[in-house]
C-alpha cells in the first residue's frame, strides 16, 4: 500500500481543516482527491507532501513512516496550481533542478531532461523562460520537474485550475496517458467532479474535514453513500425528499403506469444534445423538479413546454427502483 | 485611455519639467559649474589635500561597511518578516521605519548617549575594554548603519511577498534544503531589488551627514567624512575645495544609479 494516513487532523486557528482523516491509497494508481472549496482535500495534500505538518495522526509513503520527514527527505513530485515555476532558469534547468540538487553527472541530467521535455511535448521550448510559455505548457514543464526526481508518489493541486476550459480537457486526457505511460502513483486534488470521474481510477470524496466516500467513479456515481456524495457527482433533484438524478426520470405524455406522477412541463432549456425540463407536480405542494432527456426522445414525444407529462423515477439515490415501464 | 487636450497635455509637462530644474536639476548643475569654473584646478587641488583625500577614503569604508551590513541584515530581516510569522511582527515592522522618520541629527544624540565613554549605557564598558566608538569609525559606521537601514527592507520586501512561497516550496519538495532553496531560488529571484536597495543605500550612506556630524567629533584628518569636508571648507572659505568634494559625492551616487538603469533586465517585471 503506497501512502497510509491514519488519524490525520489539523487546524488553522479556529478551523477544523482536516477532523480524524484515515485512508490508504494504492500503489500505480490515479486518485483524486474530490471536494467542495475549503473542504480540506488541499491540506491533506500538502500534509502528504510535507508542505503543512498534521496536528495529529501519521503518514506513510511506501511504508516509510514521513510524519516528520521534511518536504525535501520524502521523494515526492509536487505540482502546484499556479505552476510555481523558478522565474529565472530556463525549461530545461526548471527540469533539472531536482537533478541538479542531487548532484547527478551532467551527461545523465541532461539525457533525463531531454527525456522529459520530449514526454511532455516541450523539447523544442527547452530553452526558453517560463514567462514566455502559455499556462498549459507552463504546467507540463511543472509535471516533468516534479517527474524528474522520479518520485515514489506523484502530487498535484488543482493542476489544471487556473487554466482554460479546452486546454483544461486536453491535459486532462493527456495526464490520464500519461500515467497509463509511467504508473507513477498520483493523488490529485480536483474541485471539478467531471474532472475526477473522467481521469480516476479511484476518488476520494472530502468535505468539512471528513471523507465521505472512497471508491471507484462508477461505485460513486451509482451508488453514493449520502446526498451529499450524490449531489456533488453530479446534477441531482428530488422527489418526495429522496434524490433522484434528472436523466433517471422517464417522461411519458400519457398516463397508465401505476404509481407514475401526473407533473406540467413548466420550462424547456436547450444545452447542445440534452433538453433540460423544468416540471411541475400537479399536487398540492406543487414541487418543481428537473428532467434531462436527450433531443431525440423529446421530438420523438413531444415535449413541450405546458404539457401534461407522468413521471417515473427509474433510480432512487442509487438503488434501482422497479421500473414498470421496463426500460 | 483618458482624452487630454494637448494643450494640457503640454501645460503639464511643462509644470513636471519646470519644477524638477527649479528644485533639482538647476542646484546640482550650479555645483557641477563651480568646480569645474576653472577647469580641473579645483578638483586637483581638492586632491592633493591629504585631509581631504582621507575624509574621502573614510567616508569610502564606511559606505562599503555599512552598505554591507545592511544588505545582509536588510535582506535577512526582509525574509524574516514575509516568510515567518511571529509575536512582534507588527512592531518590527513600524521599528524599521524610525530611522526614515526621525532625524539624522537625533539619531546621532541617541547614539552619542548609548555609547559615549564617561558616562552612556555601553560605552563605559566598551571604553574599558579598549573599544572607542564615539568619536571614531565604529561610531560613524554605526550612524551611517542606522540612517540607511530601511532601504534594502522597502525594496526587497514587496517583491518577496509578490513572489510568494510557491517556488520555494517546489524547491524544497524536489529535495533541495533551506540553505539550497535561499541560495538557488529565493535570492535569484530578489536579485534586482536587492540591487536597487544597494544603490539606494550606498547614495544614502555616502551623503549621511546629520548623524554622523554628532557622532564623529569632525576631526579633521581622523574622524571628518567627506560630507564634513564639505561644510568645514566651505565654512572656512576654501569653496572651490567645498563644491570639488560636493561633486564627487554627486558624481559617485549618479554613477551608481546610471549603472543599474544600464544593467537592468529589459523584461524585468514581467512574470
Amino acid at each position: 500500500m503506497s501512502i497510509e494516513i491514519k488519524g490525520v487532523g489539523k487546524k488553522f486557528g479556529d478551523f477544523v481543516a482536516l477532523d480524524d482523516v484515515n485512508l490508504t491509497i494504492p500503489t500505480g494508481q490515479l486518485t483524486a482527491l474530490l471536494g467542495p472549496s475549503g473542504g480540506g482535500k488541499s491540506t491533506l495534500l500538502r500534509i502528504i507532501a510535507g508542505l503543512e505538518n498534521a496536528d495529529t495522526g501519521s503518514v506513510t509513503i511506501e511504508g516509510v513512516e514521513a510524519t516528520h520527514l521534511p518536504a525535501q527527505k520524502r521523494n515526492v513530485g509536487f505540482v502546484f496550481q499556479h505552476y510555481a515555476a523558478f522565474k529565472h532558469m530556463s525549461v530545461a534547468k526548471n527540469v533539472a533542478f531536482g537533478l541538479e540538487i542531487r548532484k547527478r553527472p551532467k551527461a545523465e541530467v541532461k539525457e533525463k531532461v531531454e527525456e522529459l521535455l520530449g514526454l511532455v511535448h516541450l523539447s523544442q521550448f527547452a530553452d526558453r523562460l517560463p514567462s514566455q510559455l502559455s499556462g498549459g505548457q507552463r504546467q507540463r514543464m511543472a509535471l516533468a520537474r516534479a517527474l524528474a526526481i522520479e518520485p515514489t508518489v506523484l502530487l498535484l493541486d488543482e493542476p489544471f485550475g487556473a487554466l482554460d476550459a479546452k486546454v483544461r480537457k486536453e491535459l486532462r486526457d493527456w495526464l490520464r496517458r500519461l500515467h497509463d505511460e509511467v504508473h507513477v502513483t498520483t493523488v490529485f486534488v480536483t474541485h471539478d467532479q467531471e474532472e475526477a470521474l473522467e481521469v480516476a481510477d479511484e476518488i476520494v470524496v472530502i468535505n468539512d474535514g471528513r471523507i465521505e466516500q472512497v471508491g471507484s467513479p462508477s461505485e460513486l456515481y451509482d451508488s453514493p453513500a449520502n446526498d451529499f456524495v450524490m449531489s456533488f457527482l453530479g446534477p441531482t433533484t428530488m422527489i418526495d425528499g429522496v434524490l433522484h438524478r434528472p436523466h433517471d426520470i422517464d417522461i411519458v405524455t400519457h398516463p397508465g403506469v401505476p404509481g407514475s406522477l401526473p407533473a406540467r412541463i413548466v420550462r424547456e432549456l436547450r444545452v447542445g444534445f440534452e433538453v433540460r425540463l423544468t416540471v411541475e407536480l400537479l399536487d398540492a405542494a406543487h414541487e418543481e423538479i428537473q428532467v434531462t432527456v436527450t433531443r431525440a426522445h423529446q421530438r420523438s414525444q413531444g415535449l413541450r413546454e405546458g404539457i401534461d407529462v407522468w413521471l417515473t423515477p427509474t433510480h432512487a439515490n442509487g438503488k434501482v427502483s422497479e421500473s414498470p415501464l421496463g426500460v | 485611455m483618458v482624452r487630454t487636450s494637448p494643450l494640457l497635455r503640454w501645460v503639464l509637462r511643462l509644470v513636471v519639467v519646470a519644477y524638477l530644474v527649479l528644485l533639482i536639476g538647476w542646484p546640482v548643475s550650479m555645483v557641477v559649474t563651480h568646480t569645474f569654473d576653472h577647469g580641473f584646478s579645483a578638483l586637483d587641488k581638492a586632491l592633493a589635500d591629504p585631509n581631504v583625500t582621507h575624509a574621502l577614503w573614510l567616508t569610502a569604508q564606511v559606505t562599503a561597511i555599512s552598505v554591507l551590513i545592511n544588505t545582509v541584515f536588510g535582506v535577512t530581516i526582509s525574509i524574516l518578516l514575509v516568510r515567518y510569522e511571529f509575536p512582534g511582527k507588527r512592531l518590527l515592522s513600524a521599528l524599521l521605519d524610525v530611522p526614515l522618520s526621525i532625524s539624522p541629527v537625533v539619531v546621532g544624540l541617541s547614539l552619542l548617549l548609548v555609547y559615549n565613554p564617561r558616562n552612556g549605557w555601553f560605552g563605559q564598558g566598551l571604553s574599558d575594554a579598549g573599544y572607542q566608538i564615539i568619536f571614531a569609525t565604529p561610531g560613524i559606521v554605526m550612524a551611517t548603519t542606522f540612517v540607511a537601514l530601511p532601504l534594502v527592507i522597502r525594496e526587497v520586501v514587496p517583491v518577496l511577498e509578490e513572489i510568494g512561497d510557491e517556488q520555494e516550496w517546489a524547491a524544497r519538495s524536489l529535495g533541495a534544503s533551506p540553505v539550497q532553496t535561499l541560495r538557488r531560488i529565493t535570492l535569484p529571484a530578489i536579485k534586482w531589488a536587492i540591487v536597487y536597495g544597494v544603490v539606494l543605500a550606498l547614495a544614502r550612506s555616502l551623503g549621511e551627514f546629520g548623524a554622523v556630524s554628532v557622532v564623529s567629533g569632525k576631526i579633521v584628518g581622523s574622524t571628518q567624512t567627506a560630507t564634513l569636508v564639505v561644510e568645514e571648507r566651505y565654512q572656512n572659505f576654501d569653496q572651490p575645495t567645498a563644491y570639488a568634494v560636493a561633486f564627487l559625492l554627486a558624481f559617485a551616487s549618479v554613477v551608481c544609479i546610471a549603472i543599474v538603469a544600464i544593467l537592468r533586465p529589459k523584461q524585468e517585471g514581467k512574470s
